[in-house]
């Protein structure tokens, strides 16, 4: 039996995998030391809990356990990498590069940055939502010292291409960090070959806890941080605070799965996606936002031309997906990346974000094309616009009243 | 802070905080220690002068990685973590929901308990300085007002580490010092601020008790002690 609603919102969370929640609960309960305690077996049970989960943390992105520091989430990671980067190297210079499209915990933090008195450049994307390289590279100056490029758009879900950013900031000195939270089990990150300093990583996006994540900071070559959180030294001073073990254990066995099961995972998430985008290719005046290559297979960012994305939200209670991104759907803006790709506003309103994960089935995938053909064209049929482009109509010749 | 982590000392805050509004210092307390132990009161701090004050779940029977600051609603303060505008901006990052629900609920656990838990500890922590006194502990901050779930002692020419260490083995859990700066061997800052002497300070031992300690272990603990200090004083002695 089809239980509704749908959740076809994988980007913003995800359920924790029961096998995670079940490795989780002894260490609220039975073994709830304080991984610090050094004076007593509870302490030591913890601690030893922690370790193995930065073990299998670290194997999933081929890093060293040593280089993984434990964080509350990507936009605590966010905010340690770029804040405590440019704090430490501020000396070399005070230029840093993002991208329009990041993250707000990226895009915030370098706000704040520039009223420290940095200097930040937000590169524009290509309409397939990629970084252009001979733009990146027209944008470094001598005094860069810092980029910031996420590695999977939470909204359409395009792999940017890390690897050969990396190559440049290398080749010029210049510290990468990299917001991984939505590539995790997603796609392959292979830390000994990436040249990337710093990544940010969450659980909560690859079947884990919400509140734990991580980040990683190079050993060789050593990248330094400045702190952004003090008190008790814990995590080689990197970042103090009692360690919270069970959304460590969460972390350390949702990431355990993701590296046991992504390859098989991966492609029958695909093959839903796939069968999604071709059950609504028949609409018309439907557009995909984002490149459909360099994209992971969950995700699905669809304009469906002529609806308001609110209207659509509502007549699709039933599914559960969003228009934006978690973070600003309390707002009725346009989602900031898909004008970013030069979307007008109409086309970024009506857009809606489909992210299939683990738990999406066939049947769900077959009633969510089912229910929005149904939808969409009593929407258009309610829609003047639709009627007016019905009867050929060029709408952008028309002039509008005032009102 | 309100209530000490090693000593269990309570400051009057109220008071300091008084003081401090003479000058038009803002007020903040780290009352992480004390709430769920003893009655805290905001409400009426804030009126004393307090601004805001930490707690966190869990030190008093919630989840690891939940805490909160109750925050007077007139002071602006610049976030620490940027980035999406939760909990109205001064704090962003997705809630970790598990957690907060569970903070909730020990919250609402504590306040039950309360009325009836203080003065069960406070009997046991009575039982266990009478038997501590008599092996010629010094007990320290014994006269102050304390948190009823906190002794903090040392045995003449006992190292804490290696009393802690015995008695881990016995099958008791506890403490030198704080957990948040276990790894540092040097002697407790805390101690050391209160113009104790450093020989004294080494053998730091915190005990720390909670809802689920017993009258049974009480006593068994004692007599472990008794027998663990014979033991080590008898190893000195053939040291000497
Ligand atoms: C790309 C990206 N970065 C950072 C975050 C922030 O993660 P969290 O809210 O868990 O800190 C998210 C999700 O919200 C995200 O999608």
């Amino acid at each position: 039996m089809l239980k509704l609603p749908i959740y076809l919102d994988y980007s913003a969370t995800t359920p924790v995998d029961p096998r995670v929640a079940e490795k989780m609960i002894p260490y609220l309960v039975e073994k709830f030391g304080n991984p610090a305690s050094r004076s007593h077996s509870f302490g030591w049970e913890a601690e030893a809990a922690v370790e193995e989960a930065r073990d299998e943390v670290a194997k999933l992105v081929n890093a060293d356990p040593k280089e993984i520091v434990w964080t509350s989430g990507a936009t605590e990671s966010n905010n340690l990498a770029i804040k405590g980067a440019a704090h430490f190297y501020s000396g070399k210079g005070k230029h840093v590069i993002t991208v329009k499209t990041e993250h707000k915990a990226v895009l915030d933090t370098c706000r704040e940055l520039e009223r420290e008195g940095f200097e930040v450049s937000y590169l524009d994307v290509r309409d397939d939502g990629l970084l252009d390289l001979d733009v990146f590279r027209a944008a470094l100056r001598p005094d860069t010292i810092l980029v910031s490029v996420m590695f999977v758009n939470n909204e359409i879900g395009v792999i940017q291409p890390i690897a050969e950013i990396g190559e440049i900031c290398r080749g010029k000195g210049i510290i990468f960090h990299v917001d991984a939270a939505q590539a995790t089990g997603k796609v392959l990150i292979d830390l000994a070959t990436l040249k990337v300093d710093l990544m940010s990583f969450c659980a909560h996006k690859t079947y884990g806890p919400k509140g734990i994540g991580a980040l990683y900071i190079r050993r060789k070559p050593r990248v330094r941080l400045e702190a952004q959180m003090h008190g008790g030294g814990h995590e080689r001073g990197f970042r103090s605070g009692t360690l919270a073990t069970h959304q460590i254990v969460g972390m350390g066995e949702a990431f355990r799965l993701a590296r046991e099961e992504m390859g098989v995972e991966n492609e029958r998430v695909r093959m839903l996606r796939d069968r999604l985008l071709k059950g609504l290719s028949d609409i018309d005046q439907v557009f995909i936002n984002g490149d459909m290559e360099q994209r992971v297979p969950h995700n699905l960012n669809i304009s469906f031309a002529y609806i308001e994305g609110e209207s659509m939200l509502m007549a699709i209670k039933d599914l559960a997906v969003s228009s934006g991104s978690a973070c600003t759907s309390a707002s009725l803006e346009p989602s900031y990346v898909l004008r970013a790709l030069g979307r007008e506003d109409e086309l970024a309103h009506s857009s809606i974000r489909f992210t299939l994960g683990r738990f999406t089935t066939l049947e769900e995938i077959d009633y969510a094309i089912k229910l929005l053909h149904e939808k969409i064209g009593k929407l258009r049929e309610l829609s003047p616009l639709w009627e007016m482009v019905q009867e050929g109509v060029d709408l952008s010749t028309v002039q509008w009243a005032a009102h | 802070m309100l209530a000490n982590n090693e000593t269990g000392v309570l400051q009057d805050i109220a008071a300091l905080a008084t003081q401090a509004r003479a000058t038009g210092a803002w007020f903040h307390t780290d009352a992480v220690q004390a709430v769920g132990k003893i009655a805290v009161d905001f409400r009426a701090l804030n009126a004393a002068g307090v601004h805001a004050l930490t707690l966190s779940a869990h030190k008093i029977g919630g989840p690891k990685g939940a805490a909160a600051l109750v925050l007077d609603k007139r002071v602006e303060l610049e976030p620490l973590i940027a980035g999406g505008g939760h909990e109205r901006g001064l704090r962003s990052g997705t809630e970790n929901v598990a957690a907060i629900v569970g903070f909730g609920v020990a919250c609402e656990l504590a306040v039950q308990q309360l009325a009836t838990a203080a003065p069960r500890l406070i009997a046991l922590r009575g039982l266990l300085e009478t038997g501590l006194r008599a092996m010629e502990a010094t007990l320290f901050a014994a006269s102050a007002e304390r948190l009823p779930n906190t002794v903090y002692f040392a045995l003449p020419r006992v190292d804490g580490e290696t009393l802690v260490g015995q008695l881990d083995r016995a099958g008791f859990a506890l403490a030198s010092g704080a957990a948040c700066s276990s790894a540092n061997p040097e002697p407790s800052h805390v101690l050391r601020a209160m113009g104790v002497a450093p020989e004294l300070a080494r053998g730091a031992v915190r005990i720390s008790l909670g809802s689920a300690s017993t009258l049974a272990q009480v006593n068994d603990f004692l007599n472990t002690l008794q027998i663990t200090l014979s033991k080590l004083q008898r190893l000195t002695a053939i040291a000497v």
